[in-house]
């Protein structure tokens, strides 16, 4: 059970400002939370651009050597049969399984790592800090007690719609 | 990349955020109409009766349609066929239009999505049912097995299909999903705590808070998925297209099939999505989301992918005369003026013809005409498959084996089916998540709100420095742009 | 079994104390285990599976043996090898000891072995229709026959044409019983004409035995002598004799067929000429007139009409040039005609040459006479007692009331039979006899040539053969075997010993070609032995001269018809290949096969001609009246171009109401058609004067062939054999320079399968497909499936006719063009072509098809999950799907699939499962058992070893079989050949059959091709 004070704001404009303003002050962010994806927002906050997308290549790469290692291993090395007359490799056939079996890895692989860097899974209890954080309202939560004072003129002073302490 | 200086407003009725949650959790929280549950009772029969049908002939063979010795394939394929392509829109919508940032997507493009995995479900049925075993579709698989370990042919397009629908499938719900995420926890939040729904939607939105860090890695997922969806939806048309490009009957050998199954792939889909949209928006009451602007666009792209298709239909007849086989020469005229010529010119009306309506901007934006023609678009290309299989099949190249192909009920009645498995996947849809991206939707309020649109692009950054846009400039500012 | 009637005395052990160690507790497991076993063997099935407790030496389980017999069912004859496994034979095979057709077999004949399992026959005899023990029909039946003799009634014996000397001998024993009794020969399809004309002229009422291939010009009239005709298969055999251009021989004999409705004989002939049957007739007499002039002889009468293009002028300078090298045959029933075709032959100085009187052919001996004075007596009331024996004449006879009637007015009717048929329900007695393989026989099809017909399985049901019946009527307890091998013992020996002194020192010259050598006649039993193995016996020689024919010309110009237009519309009533008479109509496999020339199958329709169905507007499908007097029959049309434009042909031996399981319902009667000559009561099948009225309503016909022409592409080549002699590739195209996407092709360095089939060659008689039906499995799925293209059959004969665009039809044209009214025809064996580069191959998702390392295209069915995209992709379309559960026996009632019914199938071959892909596998369990004997006997495989079901069937040799990787093998030597192609070689599917193109000996219109 942990207390936060937690601001809210109405417009992204006014947040991505009040963001820039605590990082100012050196006042420590827990977390912003918006019911939508706020631009410029990860920028703010300093945060690490996301490595999915690097690790989606990987999946990917790893998709392609499975298919391909399967596709000669089966028809070129385990059984190989005359059909139609065609090449015990006939690599042409094997680019569209390839080529699905990359999408595929790359895919189902990547969205695994999303949901699980981001702590995502069926019946997690999720910490909501407003119910509006999902709905119309962005939340600006601040953690650290000390830190509450210099906090709450700054929402004051940044166009908050409201300050309140919550225990989540 | 280039914006236009003067956008047409995608979201209409001056809404605010609170509202936009609302109309989205308003229908599926609040009660159901009586509507809506005999709409799904009678779906759902239709869908028991195919069930029905495919019990049957699973009982007692494929004997129970209409094929014959020379016609080995005929409804069976041709539905799975106009499932899949119905399945691409959805697709292009969600993942292209987004790689382009085409905002107007967003009102689409979940429904879209779903109604691709629906179709993708509906396509899935007829490779399995219509096998003389279907109880061994497994063999489809490579899987060790019990005849030796002997695998499965990696020259067969049919084999290609398995992988390239299955993938398509997974891909599509993985996306679709992705972006449910959110919204799910919209949903959830304005459910009353401990409530049954409350209790259903925080499982499904798996613990979803909305932030920052959870926003950047979404928006990096959905741009990678919609990365890979790209060359995913043009891969798997190109390879159902294989089934018959790689062949060697006339009218089934021919190179001109990918790219021409592709574009007939959107122009069916697109068909749909109006069809359905047109629905939605009146039932469900999103006109402000689902704006003319919308339709208006969808048409365009449909009488883009029409000509595109016609534009195949003659290229074909021209190869086959300039060929100078007279395998060739001999199938293309029979498709145009055999037995089945009632077809083939069904198909060239409801695809070439009717859709060239589409140059007036005034029908453009009328949805009920445009739903009727959408509702010609989806017949047409239903037609295009039944033409490309029957009438190459009916009459090959030895003369011996020149039959008629006619369908028994039961294919009818399968095929009607899947139509009522499909609308009944869709109400669904439409009851119980959210048919309109709320997250998104959201973030392009303040650029295609109707009472922000209007502005300058340079206009609108400059009131964002200062602040929101007060009403008190609104008049202003219509009075700057008739457009508005 | 009783081994535990008294209890284990459990208690007892257990009294013992459970001191029982481990050891004694298992030791009683034991004991119980076995108890359980033994007392499960109690119910073993034996009533399924018998195994040999003492095997028989000369037996190996699941090795097939051949059996030599003889088939004859009144009509057709055949000297065959019935292929026995296990005690049960499952397949028919021509006798390469018969010299006359050399192995060759006919329809009829390969399907003859699915009858013996038709749980249809007669299983008892009956009396009034109840069953009784023979005992009841046995010498009672006899006394009750002498008792009607004793009142000074008639008795009449009614039969097929015997051919059987054994048994006519015992006949002739069995009439001596009686004062008053006569022995008939009666026929629906009468030769009488035939055999009176030879009667009259020659002074021997015998049909004379052909020699086709002497002949190098043959004229057939509405003679099927190749599908029907008499003895088809051995004609067949002659006629292909002359019509081999292998090597350097560029000579064929010329074959004009003069006929009314399209048969495969006029078919496959070199120039055919369309008139209706009393057109025929005058043709047949200005065929005379022309020859007689030729001759410096005086004409029959001063008619001189001919066809618009002067055929019969040409065809008598053709027939005169080849004197004594020429045969002229026709179907007549007038015996003036008959008469006429003698003379025809007589000027021809055929007889002796090409046509024989000695030795001559015993096959028909029916005089319709004889039946019309039958059944006068019968009204009259005079006749005590009839037996009849393989006819039918309650359904064939024409005025088949009138034969109800008179029978009713017989006290003592039999009928011995395999079926109740129509005229076996009209007896008060029906004596089920044995099917031809239960039972023993001989026969005399030639003068000089016996065959012997032996038992290849015992008796299925409580019936006995014909001599069997006559013995213990004649009250002569021996078996028939005995009473058989004793005539042999007593006739056929010695006249044999005698045939071998007469052809010592060449001073007799055998008729036949001496296939094998002569049999051992050291004993009387060491011949009957190894003439029972071989199953023929040639004692044939070549008279020194023919009987001199007395000819008195005007005693059968009286008789002629006088020379008149033809009417309008005449009924011509034909046979067709499969069906004939309609004997054999019980035969599901004779009913599912298409007939060669309409390629339709399960029932018989009017066929009329394009030009008169353009007059009257008729299609195929429609139905209409036909009419003759007060006879008329409603038939679906079939318009079948060839046909005279004046002729309304159907087929007989349909609307059968009784007998076997896929006679009844299939077609109409119309024997009704056919009448009696006033006066001398000859029964003719031609009614003139008929009248059509088309009725509402249509017939879908079961059309296994949809499309008449061939579209002028490719797969079909011809040219003329003029062309053929300037340049042997006439009519041939080189094969397009085919390209191979991948580097290396697969090797194949065994046995490389292949075959070649001669367009030139086949006939089109379906021997084959029948073959093949028995020998892989197939099933018959009925008409109705037939009509939705679901047949089955592994091998096709398609039918293609010319079109009128340019003879062979232009393929660019569309749409294509109709046959021409009156087109050459072209007969086309399809079966699987095992290509090399195999489309059905490359797209099966789970390979269920494979091509082996000697090219055979394996077709895997316990893989195959049905998808039939193979059989779209298969350019041939010759794969065949198994739509619904074929061995369900109640649904598909003509499938040998029942108890019984399935005793034919061959254990060799899958019966395939619903669901799967099947096609023809090259009978690849004959190449596997050839290769097995080959093994056995420790030597290389023989060109020769292996034959196709289709290929050992094919009276004409037509089909051959071999290794190409062998360049002595025939096939390969006739895949060299310049006329060989490819079907479809720009596809390059590499197949594995060669066709070779047909060369008509006669000028051809220009082709597109040439």
């Amino acid at each position: 059970m942990a207390r936060y004070l937690i601001g809210l704001y109405d417009d992204e404009d006014k947040l991505l400002a009040a963001v820039e303003a605590f990082q100012k002050e050196g006042v420590p962010i827990h977390e912003v939370c918006t019911p939508f994806p706020v631009h410029g927002l990860d920028q703010a906050l300093h945060l690490r651009k996301s490595r999915l997308p690097d690790a989606a290549f990987v999946y990917g790469a790893l998709g392609t050597l499975t298919a391909l290692s399967m596709q000669i291993y089966m028809y070129t090395i385990d059984w190989p049969v005359n059909i139609g007359g065609k090449s015990h490799l006939p690599f042409p056939s094997f680019i569209p399984i390839t080529f699905e079996l990359t999408v595929l890895f790359a895919g189902v692989l990547m969205f695994l790592s999303y949901l699980f860097v981001n702590r995502l899974y069926p019946g997690r209890k999720a910490l909501v800090y407003d119910p509006r954080q999902t709905d119309d309202a962005m939340v600006i939560a601040i953690a650290d007690e000390k830190a509450w004072d210099a906090a709450r003129s700054l929402f004051q002073k940044t166009g908050a719609i409201e300050a309140k302490i919550v225990e989540r | 990349m280039f914006e236009s200086p003067i956008r047409e407003p995608l979201i209409l009725g001056r809404k605010t955020y609170r509202q936009i949650t609302d109309d989205l959790v308003a229908p599926i929280l609040g009660p159901a109409s009586w509507k809506w549950y005999v709409t799904t009772a009678f779906t759902a029969a239709v869908m028991f009766a195919g069930f029905g049908a495919i019990a049957y002939t699973l009982w007692v063979g494929i004997g129970t349609w209409g094929l014959n010795k020379t016609v080995g394939w005929a409804f069976d394929i041709t539905n799975f066929v106009f499932w899949i392509g119905i399945g691409h829109a959805g697709t292009l919508i969600s993942a292209i239009l987004l790689l382009f940032r085409q905002r107007w997507r967003m009102a689409i493009n979940r429904a879209a999505e779903a109604m691709t995995i629906f179709a993708v479900i509906c396509a899935g049925l007829f490779p399995i049912i219509h096998m003389g075993r279907p109880w061994l579709a497994f063999w489809f698989l490579p899987l060790p097995n019990t005849h030796g370990s002997l695998w499965v042919n990696f020259n067969s397009p049919l084999l290609w299909d398995v992988f390239a629908i299955s993938t398509y499938f997974t891909i599509s719900l993985l996306f679709w999903y992705t972006g449910l995420i959110p919204d799910l926890a919209m949903v959830r939040d304005r459910a009353k705590p401990g409530s049954f729904a409350h209790t259903v939607y925080s499982i499904l939105s798996f613990g979803w808070t909305g932030s920052a860090k959870q926003w950047q890695r979404f928006e990096a997922v959905s741009l990678v998925l919609a990365g890979l969806s790209t060359p995913l939806v043009l891969s798997v048309h190109s390879i159902v297209s294989f089934d018959f490009a790689t062949s060697i009957l006339p009218g089934w050998h021919t190179t001109i099939f990918p790219p021409y199954f592709v574009a007939g792939a959107i122009f069916s889909g697109f068909g749909m999505v109006l069809t359905l949209m047109i629905i939605t928006r009146e039932v469900l009451n999103l006109k402000d989301y689902i704006t003319l602007e919308h339709i208006d666009a969808m048409a365009k792209v449909t009488l883009a992918t029409g000509m595109m298709v016609g534009f195949a239909y003659a290229t074909e007849f021209f190869i086959a005369w300039y060929s100078g086989s007279y395998w060739e020469r001999y199938i293309f005229l029979n498709r145009a003026f055999g037995p089945y010529w009632w077809s083939y010119w069904a198909m060239v009306s409801c695809n070439l013809l009717i859709p060239q309506v589409f140059w007036f901007k005034k029908l453009r934006r009328s949805p009920w005409f445009v739903f009727i023609i959408s509702i010609f678009v989806n017949i047409g290309m239903w037609f295009e498959r039944f033409v490309i299989i029957v009438t190459s099949l009916h009459r090959d190249f030895l003369a011996s084996s020149w039959r008629m192909y006619a369908p028994t009920w039961v294919e009818v009645i399968i095929f009607v089916g899947t139509f009522g498995l499909f609308l009944t996947l869709y109400l669904l849809f439409a009851r119980y998540l959210p048919v309109i991206a709320a997250a998104e939707t959201k973030s392009i309020l303040k650029t295609s709100g109707d009472q922000y649109a209007g502005l300058s692009w340079e206009a609108y950054q400059a009131q964002k420095r200062h602040g929101a846009i007060s009403a008190a400039l609104q008049p202003a500012m219509d009075a700057d742009n008739p457009k508005s | 079994m009783k081994e535990f009637s008294k209890d284990i005395p459990v208690e007892a052990l257990f009294e013992e104390g459970l001191s029982a160690n481990r050891r004694d507790f298992l030791k009683w497991c034991g004991i119980t285990l076995s108890a359980a076993v033994l007392a499960a063997c109690e119910k073993t099935p034996v009533k399924y599976a018998l195994p040999y407790v003492k095997k028989p030496v000369e037996h190996i389980p699941s090795i097939a043996d051949y059996y030599a017999t003889t088939y004859f069912d009144g009509q057709i004859f055949q000297s065959v090898l019935a292929k026995v496994r296990d005690g049960r034979p499952i397949k028919i095979e021509g006798n390469p000891s018969f010299s006359p057709s050399e192995g060759g077999t006919h329809a009829r004949g390969q399907a003859s072995v699915l009858s013996l399992y038709d749980h249809t026959r007669l299983q008892k005899p009956q009396v009034d229709g109840k069953e009784v023990d023979w005992a009841v029909v046995g010498a009672a039946l006899m006394d009750q026959l002498k008792a009607q003799d004793a009142q000074n009634k008639l008795i009449y014996l009614i039969t097929a044409p015997i051919i059987s000397p054994s048994l006519q001998a015992l006949i002739k024993e069995w009439l001596a019983a009686f004062k008053n009794v006569r022995h008939i020969v009666y026929a629906p399809e009468s030769y009488d004409a035939l055999l009176t004309a030879h009667e009259v002229i020659f002074g021997v009422r015998v049909a004379p035995t052909y020699r086709f291939d002497k002949a190098q010009v043959i004229v057939g009239l509405n003679a099927d002598f190749l599908g029907t005709w008499l003895d088809p298969t051995t004609f067949a055999r002659q006629w292909s004799k002359n019509r081999q251009l292998y090597g350097d021989n560029t000579e064929l004999s010329y074959h004009v067929q003069f006929e009314s409705v399209p048969t495969i004989t006029g078919l496959s002939a070199d120039r055919r000429i369309a008139l209706s049957p009393i057109e025929i007739e005058r043709a047949v007499v200005n065929l005379y007139n022309r020859l007689a002039e030729l001759a410096g002889q005086s004409p029959a009468n001063n008619d001189r009409w001919d066809t618009p293009n002067g055929d019969i002028a040409h065809v008598a300078k053709r027939l005169w040039e080849a004197r004594g090298k020429s045969i002229v045959v026709a179907r007549s029933q007038v015996p003036a005609i008959q008469a006429l075709i003698v003379g025809i032959n007589l000027l021809l100085d055929s007889y002796g040459n090409t046509i024989f009187v000695q030795p001559g052919c015993r096959l028909r001996a029916e005089k319709d006479s004889d039946f019309e004075a039958f059944l006068d007596e019968a009204k009259a009331g005079r006749v005590g007692g009839v037996v009849f024996h393989q006819v039918n004449p309650a359904y064939d006879y024409p005025q088949s009331s009138a034969f109800t009637e008179a029978l009713k007015a017989i006290p003592v009717s039999i009928s011995i039979t395999q079926y109740k048929d129509e005229t076996a329900q009209l007896c008060k007695y029906v004596l089920a006899e044995d099917h031809y393989l239960e039972s023993w026989g001989d026969a005399q099809p030639y003068d000089g040539l016996y065959t012997l017909q032996q038992p290849t399985i015992a008796k299925i049901f409580s019936t006995k053969s014909f001599a069997e019946i006559l013995l213990a009527w004649l009250g002569r307890n021996e078996s028939h075997l005995e009473y058989l091998k004793g005539f042999w013992e007593k006739n056929v020996y010695p006249a044999y010993q005698e045939a071998l002194k007469s052809r010592e020192g060449k001073k007799v010259q055998p008729f036949w070609p001496q296939v094998e050598e002569t049999l051992p006649t050291d004993t009387a039993e060491v011949f009957w032995i190894r003439a029972l193995e071989r199953g023929v016996v040639d004692m044939s020689s070549l008279p020194a001269a023919q009987p001199k024919p007395n000819w008195n010309l005007a005693q059968w110009t009286a008789l002629l018809p006088s020379p008149q237009e033809a009417p309008p519309l005449t009924v011509y009533i034909y046979e067709k290949v499969g069906i004939g008479d309609g004997r054999v109509a019980g035969n599901p496999w004779l009913q599912e096969l298409p007939d060669p020339v309409s390629r339709v199958s399960w029932d018989n329709y009017a066929v009329v001609s394009p030009v008169y169905a353009r007059q009257v507007g008729l299609q195929t499908n429609d139905i209409v009246k036909v009419s003759v007097g007060d006879f008329s029959v409603e038939l679906p049309v079939y318009v079948l171009p060839g046909t005279d434009a004046k002729t309304i042909a159907i087929a007989m031996g349909y609307g059968r109401v009784a007998g076997g399981r896929a006679a009844i319902g299939a077609g109409k009667n119309v024997f009704g058609f056919c009448s009696k000559l006033p006066a001398t009561g000859y029964r003719v099948c031609v009614a003139p004067n008929a009248s059509v009225t088309k009725v509402n309503g249509t017939y879908e016909l079961a059309r296994i062939q949809q499309w008449e022409t061939y579209v002028g592409r490719e797969y079909i080549r011809e040219a003329s054999l003029a062309a053929y002699k300037k340049d042997k590739r006439a009519g041939n195209h080189e094969d397009p320079k085919l390209i191979n996407l991948w580097w290396k092709e697969h090797q194949k360095p065994g046995h490389r399968w292949g075959m070649s089939i001669d367009l030139n060659l086949c006939i089109g008689c379906a021997a084959c497909v029948v073959a093949c039906v028995s020998e892989n499995n197939i099933p018959v799925v009925g008409r109705d499936e037939v009509r939705r293209g679901r047949d089955m059959h592994w091998i096709r004969i398609d039918r293609y006719f010319t079109s009128q665009a340019g003879h062979t039809g232009k393929p660019e044209e569309f749409p294509p063009a109709p046959p021409e009214d009156f087109p050459r025809a072209f007969f086309q064996p399809m079966l699987c072509q095992h290509c090399d580069h195999a489309p059905c191959e490359t797209v099966c998702p789970v390979l269920a098809i494979a091509h082996s390392s000697e090219g055979i295209n394996q077709q895997v069915y316990n893989r195959c999950v049905g998808t039939r995209y193979c059989a779209n992709n298969c350019p041939y379309k010759v794969r065949r799907f198994n739509w619904f559960d074929y061995t369900n026996a109640e649904r598909w009632v003509f499938n040998p699939v029942d108890e019984l019914g399935r005793m034919v199938l061959n254990p060799d071959v899958t019966v395939r499962a619903r669901g799967v892909m099947e096609k023809c596998s090259f009978c690849t369990q004959r190449i596997q058992a050839g290769k097995l004997e080959a093994k056995k006997q420790g030597r290389p495989l023989r060109d020769g070893d292996i034959k196709t079901a289709c290929q050992q069937a094919c009276p004409t040799g037509a089909i051959v079989f071999g290794d190409l990787n062998d360049p002595e093998s025939l096939v390969s030597k006739r895949t060299a050949e310049p006329r060989g192609y490819y079907a479809l070689s720009e596809l390059n599917v590499r197949p594995s059959i060669r066709y070779m193109v047909k060369i008509r000996n006669e000028e051809l219109p220009q082709t597109h091709h040439v």
